[in-house]
C-alpha cells in the first residue's frame, strides 16, 4: 500500500507528536519520524505541516543563529498543539481500531460503523 | 539570508523561493525560513547528497502541506521567463474566463455551424496556390482548373469532416498546413481580387469596343474598298471622303499605321499600305489600297524602302454597267427643273 497517501491524513498529529517531549528544527523533526518508521515521509511535507500548525497557533517558533553557516528555525508545541495533539490522538486511536475490527479476519460478523460514530 | 556559501544549497533554496514567488514575500520568508539549514543538513546526513530533487515539486509539497493555495501565477517572479509564464498564464486564464461566459459560447457555436463556409474558402486558397503553381489564370474554366478545384475542394472537405485523420502527426501536419494557409489568405484574396479586377476590366473593354475604327459595314470592319463607274470598269485612285470632309480611312489611326494586315477567308494574309501619292503616307482613304507581300516585310513588321505595292485585285469577277436612262451625257449640266420653293400653308 502506498504509505504517502496514508501520511497525508496523519501528518499533523505525526508532527505533533515528534516535537511533544523536544523542541526541533525542520530537518530535525524530519529525522525524528524517519527513526520512529515513517521512511517515506517528505521534508517539504513535514516544513510546510510546521509552518501551517505554526500558524493555527499551536507552536511556537525561535530562531538560533548558528557559526559559519545558515540559522535555524526552531519549533516547541505550545498548549494549544498539545491540546490538539490530544483531540488527534484520540480520532485516531478510534479510527485505527475500526480499521483493525475490519480488517481482523477473525472475527465472525463485523459489524461495520461509520468513522467517528459513537458506539 | 539567502548569501549562503553552500553553493548547491543556495542554489536550490533559490530555485524554491522562485517557485512560491507568487506567494506574499513575508509568506516566502516564513516558509523557507531555515530552509537553507535543513538542506545543509540533509545532505550531510544523506547519501545522495547535495541532490534535492525537483525544486518546484519540492515547493509544491511545501506550499500544499502548509495548506497554501497551489501555483497559480508568478506575479512577483523575477527573471524573463516568470514574466512571460505569467503573461502566458494571464492570458489563458482570461481566455478561460471569457470562453465559460454564455453569450460568447453561443457566438462560438454559430462560428462553428460557419466552418463549412471555412471549408469552401480552404479549397479556394489551396486552389489558387496550386492553379498558380501550375501557372493557371484562376478565374479561367479549363479541364486542369476543374480538376485542380474540384480535388482542393474535396481535399479541405474531408479534413474538415474529421477524415484522414487517424495518426496524430496527421492532425499536427493538418493544423501546421492550416496556419499555412490562413497565412496565405491575404496573398491569395489579393490575387483574386486582382484577377477578378483584370477580367472585369477586359469585359468592359469588349464592351467598349463596340465602335470599331475605320470603316465598319453592318458590324464588319471593312479593309479595302473597290470602286466601279458607271460602266462596271474598275477604279483606282478614288479618294473618298465622308459628310464633313474627312478622309475615309481604312485604318482607325491613318497618320501612325504603315502597314494593315488583313486575312481572307482561305486564310491567307496581306498586307495593305496607303496610297504613296499622298505624303506623309497617310494616304489610307485612296481606294483600292495596294497591297506588299510578306516579304517585303522587314525584321520590324514595316514595309522595307525596296517594297513595292501591288494592286488589289477585287475578288469580285466582274461588275456589270448600270442602266443609263442617259444616253447622251453632256458635259456640263444644265438643270432642266429649278426648284421653286412651294410655301405650304
Amino acid at each position: 500500500m502506498d504509505t504517502t497517501q496514508l501520511l497525508k491524513g496523519v501528518l499533523d498529529v505525526a508532527v505533533l507528536a515528534a516535537i511533544r517531549d523536544e523542541d526541533g528544527y525542520g530537518y530535525d523533526v524530519v529525522r525524528r519520524l524517519r527513526a520512529a518508521g515513517l521512511e517515506d515521509i517528505g521534508d517539504a511535507s513535514v516544513y510546510g505541516t510546521l509552518r501551517r500548525l505554526y500558524s493555527a497557533g499551536a507552536l511556537t517558533s525561535y530562531v538560533v543563529p548558528s557559526d559559519g553557516g545558515p540559522h535555524r528555525k526552531y519549533y516547541g508545541i505550545n498548549a494549544q498543539g498539545r491540546a490538539m495533539l490530544e483531540e488527534q490522538r484520540e480520532s485516531w486511536s478510534e479510527f485505527a481500531t475500526t480499521m483493525n475490527d475490519l480488517l481482523e479476519p477473525s472475527s465472525s460478523a463485523p459489524q461495520l460503523r461509520k468513522i467517528g460514530e459513537k458506539r | 539570508m539567502t548569501t549562503s556559501t553552500l553553493g548547491p544549497v543556495a542554489g536550490f533554496a533559490d530555485a524554491v523561493r522562485h517557485a512560491l514567488a507568487d506567494l506574499p514575500p513575508d509568506e516566502v520568508d516564513e516558509l523557507t525560513d531555515g530552509l537553507e539549514a535543513d538542506l545543509a543538513e540533509r545532505a550531510d546526513d544523506a547519501d545522495a547528497g547535495a541532490d534535492f530533487g525537483d525544486p518546484v515539486a519540492y515547493a509544491d509539497e511545501l506550499r500544499a502541506a502548509a495548506g497554501l493555495r497551489p501555483r497559480t501565477r508568478a506575479r512577483t517572479a523575477s527573471g524573463l521567463d516568470a514574466t512571460v509564464t505569467g503573461a502566458w498564464r494571464d492570458l489563458v486564464d482570461g481566455w478561460r474566463g471569457v470562453a465559460s461566459n454564455r453569450q460568447v459560447r453561443r457566438l462560438g457555436a454559430f462560428f462553428v455551424s460557419l466552418r463549412p463556409l471555412w471549408w469552401v474558402f480552404r479549397a479556394w486558397v489551396i486552389y489558387s496556390i496550386v492553379a498558380a503553381l501550375f501557372g493557371q489564370p484562376t478565374l479561367r474554366l479549363s479541364p486542369l482548373t476543374f480538376l485542380i478545384g474540384l480535388g482542393a475542394l474535396v481535399v479541405s472537405v474531408q479534413w474538415g469532416r474529421g477524415r484522414w485523420q487517424a495518426r496524430a502527426w496527421v492532425r499536427y501536419a493538418v493544423i501546421g498546413f492550416n496556419v499555412l494557409l490562413v497565412l496565405c489568405v491575404p496573398i491569395v484574396l489579393i490575387a483574386t481580387s486582382s484577377a477578378v479586377n483584370s477580367e472585369v476590366a477586359n469585359a468592359a473593354n469588349a464592351e467598349q469596343a463596340g465602335p470599331i475604327g475605320g470603316i465598319v459595314d453592318n458590324g464588319k470592319p471593312v479593309s479595302n474598298i473597290f470602286a466601279y463607274d458607271a460602266n462596271g470598269n474598275p477604279l483606282s485612285g478614288v479618294q473618298l471622303f465622308d459628310q464633313d470632309g474627312k478622309p475615309l480611312s481604312a485604318v482607325s489611326s491613318p497618320s501612325a499605321t504603315r502597314v494593315s494586315e488583313v486575312g481572307d477567308d482561305l486564310g491567307r494574309t496581306s498586307y495593305l499600305v496607303p496610297s504613296l501619292s499622298v505624303p506623309g503616307r497617310i494616304g489610307w482613304n485612296v481606294y483600292p489600297l495596294d497591297h506588299v507581300s510578306a516579304r517585303d516585310l522587314g525584321d520590324n513588321g514595316l514595309p522595307t524602302s525596296h517594297a513595292v505595292p501591288v494592286a488589289t485585285r477585287p475578288r469580285a469577277a466582274s461588275i456589270p454597267g448600270l442602266a443609263q436612262p442617259a444616253p447622251t451625257p453632256t458635259a456640263t449640266p444644265t438643270p432642266t427643273v429649278t426648284p421653286t420653293p412651294t410655301p405650304r400653308r
